[in-house]
Order: C-alpha cells, then sequence, then structure tokens
C-alpha cells in the first residue's frame, strides 16, 4: 500500500523502523515519502538513511502518484483535520489518534508473538518429543525433538498422520489397540500413560522405548480438539532392566544346569532360591519349594541338623564343609556340602546359600572298588591254593583212613582218626567253596522279570523244611521293569536271602519280600526282610566280605557270591538292621534300557 | 574173578599214588604206581593192567593224552581220571572222549573204592547186548541219563550201565531242594547192599526243583526201575544249551 507520512517525529521513526526492521504482516505499507517542516526531525533522518524521499511541505504528498494512504504524525489536531480534507477521494488517511491505537495494536501483537516464540523456544527446549494431533491423529505441532526423532521439520510433519510417521503403519490403530490410546484419550477427555512401550514407536533399524503421555487440549469446555503426545525416551532404563533381566536368567540357567543341589534360605530358612536339582530330591518343582523350610520338606531329624548346619555357616559368617546324610524315602543320600552365608551390598548377612554335591554314588563305587579288589584277590589266592592243597589232603585222607581201618577195639586213637578224616573233608569243603566262589561264571544275561525270578524262587523255596513254620509275606509289585539279568544267579541271589533270613529267625518267625521300583524308575528293588535278632551294627558292614559269617554253621561265601553276582549285574546289594527289629537285605538292579 | 584185577596208577605226585595204595590195600587188586605217562604207556604196551587210575594234569603227558593212548591199543581197559576240584570241565571232557569216570582230590576211600570196583566190574562183565534206554535221552558218561522235559527242567535217573555195576541201592543221599549244582560236581550219592559208595555227578548246572520222593521209602527203585520210578531229581538247568554240548546223545 503506497503510503506517505506527515509528520517526521518520534512517532515516525518508531513506525519506520518497525517497518523496515519487521515489516508489517497484517498492513503492508510501503512508505514512499515522509514530509516534515522541521529538517531534522529523527524520521526524515532516518529516511533519508533508508532512501526514502522527504519533503518539507505536506502539500507534496498528494502529487505521489498511485498514493493510497496518508498517515498523519504530527500530534496536532489542526493539521490532522486540513489533511484529511484534502485528501482526494479513494485515498485513505490515518491520523495520530489512529496511528496511536494502530500503533499499540501492534505492540500488543509484538509482544503476543514474542511470547509465542518463547514457547516454542521451551517447547523445544525440552528433550522429549512432544506433537500435537488432531482429531484425525494428524500432526499440528512438533517440537525440536520430534524433528531429531523422524528427522522430518515442522512443515514436513505437518498433517502427516502420526502413526504412519511414528508407527509406521498404513492405518491407524483400533479403538481397542492398547498399545495406542489415542481413541480412549479422545473419547474420555482423560489423560493416558503407557509405560515403556517397546519395539512401538520406531525409526528403521533401530529400537526405541518411550514413556508416552497423551493429554487431551480442550478448545472450550468439554470439547477436545486436540491431543498432545509426548515421548520420554526410555531406551537406557529397558537396557539396564534387560540387563537386570538377563543376569537374572543368567543365573537361573547357571543353577539349573548344574547337577548339584544349589539352595538359597532366607535368615528365617525359608527357601528363597533353589535349582532344579533341589527340588528333584523332593520330586517338586521349583516354585513349590519357594517360601518352605527344611522342616516342611526333610524328616525332623534331618531337618534338625540341616538348620543347625546352615545356623553354624552364619555365625562363622563364611562357608564351612560338611558330610551330610539324608533320608528321603527310606533312601539314603550322601552329601557333600557347603554352606556360606550371603551378604547384601552392604555386606549385612542376609540368608545361607547352600551347594550340595550327591556322593552317594561315589562312595558306593569306592566301597564296591575295595570290596572287588578284595574279592578278585582271594579269587586268585584260592585257585592256587585249591590247587596245591588237593594232595596233601588226598594223602592225610588217605593215611588216617588206613590208621582207623587197622585199630584194635578199644583203642582211644579211633576218634582222633576220625577228627583228623572230619577235620580233612571239612578242609575239602572249604576250598570246594572258595572254587566256587572264585570260578568265573559266564552269566547269560536276558531280559528278565524280577518278578518272574521272586516267584521260581519262592516257588522252590516253599518246600523246604526249614520254611515250614515261617510265615512269608509277599509285597509284590503288579508290574515292575524289565532287568537285564541271569535269572538263575539271580534266583540264587534270592534264594539265599530267604534262606539266610530263615536261618536268622531260626526257623520260626516272620520273611518279607517284596518288589517295588526306586529312584524315580531308575532301579528295580528287591528286599528280604526278617524278624530275627538282626546282624550286630559293628560288624552290618562286612556281611558282604567272603568267609564272613555269623552262624555256627555255613561258609560265610553265599552273601559274598550274591554280592559278586549283583555288582556284576551294575546293581548293588545291601544290608541294614530295621529299626523295628530283624535285618532287611536289598538288592537294587538298574532297570533295563529299552533300544527303541 | 580168581585172580587179583591189575590196576596202573599214574600221578606225579608219589603222595598221591601212596594213597590210592593205601586205600586199595585191603582189596583183591595188584597195583603198579608210576609217576609219569610215559612210564604207563611202557607198562601199557606190556599189556599188565586191566584199570587205569590217572591224574589229569601231569607234566609231559597228561591224563588226556594217556586216555587217548589206552583208548586207541586196549579200549576194554577202563580208565579213571583223578581230577582237582578246579580242573572239572576237563574231566567232563575226558567222559566224552571215552573215560569210565573221575574221581575228585581229596578223595575218601569209600569214594574211590566205589569207582574202581564199579570198572572191575564192567570188564568181568560178560559182553551181552545191554537193554538200551528207552528213549532218546542225553547221558553223562555211563552216569546217568537227562530228560528236558516240556518245561525245560531236567530230569535225571540212572544209566543202564551204571545200574548194571553198582548192584542194589540200599540208600540214595539226595540233594536239598533249592540247592544250586555245578555240572560235574556231586549231585547225590548210592549206598549199596555190598556196602559201597558211588558219587553220581551232577550232568547239568542248575537248581534242584524236585526229588523221587519215593526213593526214601524204596532206595531199590532207583536201579530197578531207573527209567520209570527210579528217576532221581529233577532240575531247573541254569545254561542248558552251552552244557549239552558236553554231553553225549
Amino acid at each position: 500500500m503506497k503510503t506517505a507520512i506527515v509528520g517526521g517525529g518520534r512517532g515516525c521513526l518508531s513506525l519506520i523502523e518497525f517497518i523496515f526492521e519487521r515489516g508489517l504482516v497484517e498492513l503492508p505499507l510501503d512508505v514512499q515519502l515522509i514530509c516534515d517542516l522541521e529538517e531534522n526531525a529523527p524520521g526524515i533522518a532516518y529516511a533519508a538513511e533508508r532512501g526514502i524521499a522527504t519533503g518539507s511541505d505536506p502539500e507534496e504528498v498528494f502529487k505521489l502518484p498511485g498514493l493510497e494512504l496518508v498517515i498523519e504524525l504530527t500530534g496536532d489536531d489542526g493539521t490532522a483535520a486540513q489533511l484529511q480534507q484534502r485528501c482526494p477521494q479513494g485515498v485513505r488517511f490515518m491520523d495520530h489518534d489512529m496511528a496511536r491505537i494502530f500503533w499499540d495494536l501492534i505492540q500488543v501483537q509484538q509482544k503476543l508473538e514474542r511470547e509465542r516464540e518463547q514457547t516454542r523456544k521451551i517447547l523445544d527446549s525440552i528433550p522429549d518429543i512432544v506433537m500435537v494431533l488432531d482429531q484425525e491423529m494428524r500432526i499440528q505441532t512438533i517440537n525440536a525433538g520430534f524433528s531429531r526423532l523422524t528427522g522430518l521439520s515442522s512443515a514436513q510433519s505437518r498433517g502427516e498422520f502420526c502413526y504412519d510417521v511414528l508407527c509406521r503403519r498404513r492405518a491407524p490403530p483400533a479403538a481397542t489397540d492398547a498399545g495406542c490410546p489415542f481413541r480412549k484419550v479422545f473419547e474420555t477427555g482423560k489423560r493416558a500413560e503407557l509405560v515403556q512401550v517397546s519395539d512401538h514407536v520406531k525409526v528403521p533399524g533401530i529400537e526405541q522405548h518411550f514413556d508416552i503421555t497423551m493429554t487431551p487440549l480442550e478448545e472450550e469446555k468439554g470439547k477436545i480438539t486436540q491431543v498432545v503426545e509426548t515421548l520420554h525416551p526410555v531406551n537406557e532404563r529397558v537396557w539396564l532392566q534387560r540387563e537386570v533381566e538377563e543376569a537374572a536368567l543368567r543365573f537361573r540357567q547357571f543353577i539349573d544346569s548344574a547337577h548339584d543341589r544349589i539352595s538359597i534360605k532366607d535368615l528365617k530358612g525359608r527357601y528363597q532360591v533353589a535349582n532344579i536339582a533341589t527340588a528333584k530330591t523332593f520330586g517338586l518343582k521349583v516354585e513349590d519349594l519357594i517360601g518352605k523350610t527344611a522342616h516342611e520338606l526333610y524328616p525332623p531329624g534331618s531337618a534338625d541338623w540341616i538348620t543347625e548346619h546352615d545356623r553354624e555357616a552364619i555365625k562363622q559368617g563364611k562357608p564351612i564343609s560338611f558330610k551330610e546324610t539324608i533320608t528321603l524315602e527310606s533312601r539314603e543320600i550322601h552329601l557333600g556340602t557347603v554352606r556360606f552365608p550371603l551378604r547384601d551390598y552392604k555386606g549385612d548377612v542376609v540368608g545361607v546359600c547352600n551347594i550340595s554335591r550327591d556322593i552317594t554314588q561315589e562312595r558306593r563305587l569306592q566301597r564296591q572298588l575295595v570290596q572287588a579288589d578284595k574279592l578278585a584277590a582271594i579269587g586268585k589266592l584260592a585257585a592256587g591254593v585249591a590247587h596245591e592243597i588237593n594232595n596233601p589232603l588226598t594223602g592225610i585222607l588217605a593215611y588216617a583212613e588206613d590208621l582207623l581201618e587197622d585199630v584194635e577195639n578199644d583203642d582211644e586213637r579211633e576218634e582222633d582218626y576220625q577228627v583228623i578224616i572230619r577235620e580233612t573233608l571239612r578242609c575239602r569243603d572249604i576250598v570246594k567253596n572258595l572254587l566256587d566262589f572264585a570260578r568265573q561264571t559266564t552269566h547269560r544275561f536276558e531280559k528278565t522279570d524280577l518278578r518272574e525270578v521272586v516267584g521260581n524262587t519262592l516257588a522252590l523255596v516253599l518246600r523246604q523244611a526249614i520254611f515250614r513254620d515261617i510265615t512269608l509275606d509277599q509285597n509284590l509289585a503288579d508290574r515292575l521293569p524289565a532287568v537285564s539279568g541271569d535269572k538263575h544267579q539271580l534266583g540264587q541271589v534270592i534264594l539265599n536271602l530267604l534262606v539266610n533270613a530263615a536261618e536268622g529267625v531260626e526257623g520260626k518267625g516272620r520273611i518279607e519280600i517284596s518288589t517295588c521300583v526306586v529312584d524315580a524308575g531308575a532301579n528295580c528293588q528287591v528286599t528280604v526282610a526278617d524278624s530275627g535278632p538282626g546282624i550286630p551294627e559293628d560288624v552290618i558292614g562286612r556281611v558282604f566280605e567272603p568267609f564272613f559269617t555269623t552262624k555256627s554253621t555255613g561258609h560265610g561265601l553265599g552273601l559274598a557270591v550274591s554280592w559278586g553276582i549283583v555288582q556284576q549285574h551294575g546293581g548293588r546289594i545291601e544290608a541294614k538292621n530295621r529299626e523295628e527289629g530283624g535285618t532287611i537285605f536289598r538288592m537294587i538292579l538298574p532297570k533295563l534300557e529299552e533300544e527303541s | 574173578m580168581s585172580e587179583d584185577t591189575k590196576v596202573l596208577v599214574v600221578d606225579d605226585e608219589q603222595v598221591v599214588l601212596d594213597s590210592v595204595r593205601k586205600h586199595l590195600r585191603r582189596e583183591a587188586y595188584e597195583i603198579r604206581t608210576v609217576l609219569s605217562g610215559t612210564e604207563a604207556v611202557e607198562i601199557l604196551d606190556s599189556g599188565w593192567p586191566e584199570v587205569v587210575i590217572t591224574d589229569l594234569m601231569m607234566p609231559g603227558m597228561d591224563g588226556l593224552e594217556l586216555l587217548e593212548r589206552v583208548r586207541d591199543s586196549s579200549p576194554a581197559i577202563p580208565v579213571i581220571m583223578i581230577t582237582g576240584y578246579a580242573t572239572m570241565r576237563t574231566a567232563l571232557q575226558a567222559l566224552r572222549q571215552g573215560a569210565f569216570d573221575y574221581i575228585a582230590k581229596p578223595f575218601t576211600r569209600a569214594e574211590l573204592q566205589g569207582v574202581v570196583i564199579r570198572a572191575t566190574r564192567q570188564i568181568s562183565q560178560e559182553n551181552e547186548p545191554e537193554e538200551a534206554d528207552p528213549d532218546p535221552r542225553h547221558h553223562l558218561g555211563g552216569h546217568c541219563w537227562i530228560h528236558i522235559e516240556a518245561d525245560t527242567t531236567a530230569r535225571i535217573g540212572l544209566a543202564r550201565s551204571f545200574v548194571d555195576v553198582v548192584g542194589e541201592v540200599s540208600e540214595v543221599e539226595l540233594p536239598a531242594v533249592g540247592d544250586y549244582l555245578e555240572q560235574g560236581s556231586v549231585c547225590l550219592r548210592l549206598l549199596t547192599a555190598d556196602g559201597r559208595s558211588h558219587t553220581l555227578w551232577s550232568p547239568l548246572s542248575g537248581s534242584v526243583l524236585e526229588l523221587n520222593e519215593a526213593l526214601r521209602e524204596n532206595p531199590g527203585l532207583a536201579a530197578k526201575d531207573p527209567f520209570g520210578e527210579g528217576w532221581l531229581v529233577r532240575l531247573d538247568p541254569a545254561n542248558l544249551e552251552e552244557e549239552l554240548k558236553d554231553l553225549d546223545l
């Protein structure tokens, strides 16, 4: 708009400074001429510097071709009136009062503009991503954070769909989408927070995590037109959390892969952590173990010393090793255990850790090795001795029998000769038994049902006179997994145990034979228990040694032979005195691993 | 028999030779003893012995070789093997190769006399055709028959050749039910009316399942009806297939 100004005072200066430096968007003024009587008026001087025409006569302004607006800034009402009258048709006129108002308006607008600028700066200064969305989820406003994230400028993003830009989706999320509460916010007018949406906001190639807040904006009361969405990056928090989870998982995998039993109890003795091996001991799941105490899991005796050992480790404040034996379902488990206090970051003891290694098998093998060595040595010796001793014994028998044949009646030596003969024959029996024992008999291993072996043996045994006054209780499993074995030799073992038991009760009493599956289905067991006086505790460990016997008769080889047979079957045999009296023998054989 | 039976005894240990001599001194035997198979062969070649008793394990020519020589040159001479308990399997092999019987060291007077008297009786027997055993059974030498029953248990009784030389049985010392017998070890003893004792070896390894209880009342049945009422024991064989190979069909 071609404009001429009359009056070059301070007001004029301010106005043209403003126009030149900022421009008036609302009113584009093209100031072409400034008139003032005073040549040195500040507005005139400024205009001269800017190359705007100046004059001293107000009449000049009307000569300006294409003039559209005249602004009067003299501040003189008379001048203003004259100029207004003088103003030709079609040329607008603004006097100094109007200019004042106009100026004030500009000032207000300027202030608003500055404030908006300020707000924008504040918005941009927020490190989070902020955007304002309309009802259709179109982006209206963004902050610098948004641009940093997406690489889109304000102009580029305006009008784009939020889900397209941030979620890489073509269509808006459904109202029911738990991952995007936009609709809900819009409908309810309530602010929504999504804590840590992972994998939701994506920039290609990078997974980012944000806490998202959606705040409804009301244009007027109850009318929501926009939603402010902020994204607070929480990558580090997520990563940290992941690390914590991974550490826990690593720990879990670590302890669960261990064959050893590993557990942590709190100071009240409740299980806080337990690995699978620990839980397996009780046939439980790990989660069923947590919170329980030793007294809820072990028989009272074992629970007492377990608690005592834990206390000891806490008291001493350092790892302590124990050799422990627990009895679970009549199965003895030998453990090598380390117990040590568990401390928190402050160094305070908060629990007790326990790592137990099952050394049952190891102990058994060690004992078997010792026994096997002993037996092998005896076997070799026996064969050698037997061979060498036969000829002298032949001689002794021949000469003694010869002497006996020649004795006169009433010769007191007759009895002596008979003793020599009797004892020589006893030597013969010992040698024979020794060789039976040392003989390397071949085994015929086949798929064997122990119930059948027990049944056959019982059929044999029950006919014998020694069992006539004995009550035989049978407690046989309906089904047993097959074992690999020599039916006859296993039958011999069972026969041996039964005859032993019968002798133990001296022909009168009760014998119980039972078969069952033990060791979590891995092994089959045959037990023979009697109601006899039991075996003295100090020698019970030796009953399987050759020539060991508690009976007046017998050579003490029956159990040693049985032991050898069971060992060659990969099993074990053990003897124990029962609490209720009598002895129990257990033969345990591994289940046959069927080839699939 | 008017003259004493000539018995040659072979063993590499003098004490065994002396023992045999002592055990048999009251009996009607003429005895010569030698310490080696080679010496035995010399006497054998002279045609002197009627019965040979030889140790199985000897340095130089062993018992089995000597047996072979006797079988070749004088098949009518019964050969009794002396064995240790440890070499029972070799003794069984000797039976298969035609030995008359064997005896395990250390032996008693009765045991030795029993087997030698049977050998003597066999050579004095007229060679009339023996009554054949009624159905095809397995045999342990000339000792006993084994019949494998339908349930694969084994019934045992005296063989005809054994019955023919023992005479009347007056007592049978049976094993106990449940006893485990090794093949070739003592199964039972027979006492005969003439006061002799005879050892019957177990033809198979196995547990004793059943005894012929009738023999307790009437032991004579064992020899009178050896293939029927006089059977002895029933075994549950432990290793039938393998052990049958050691027996004559």
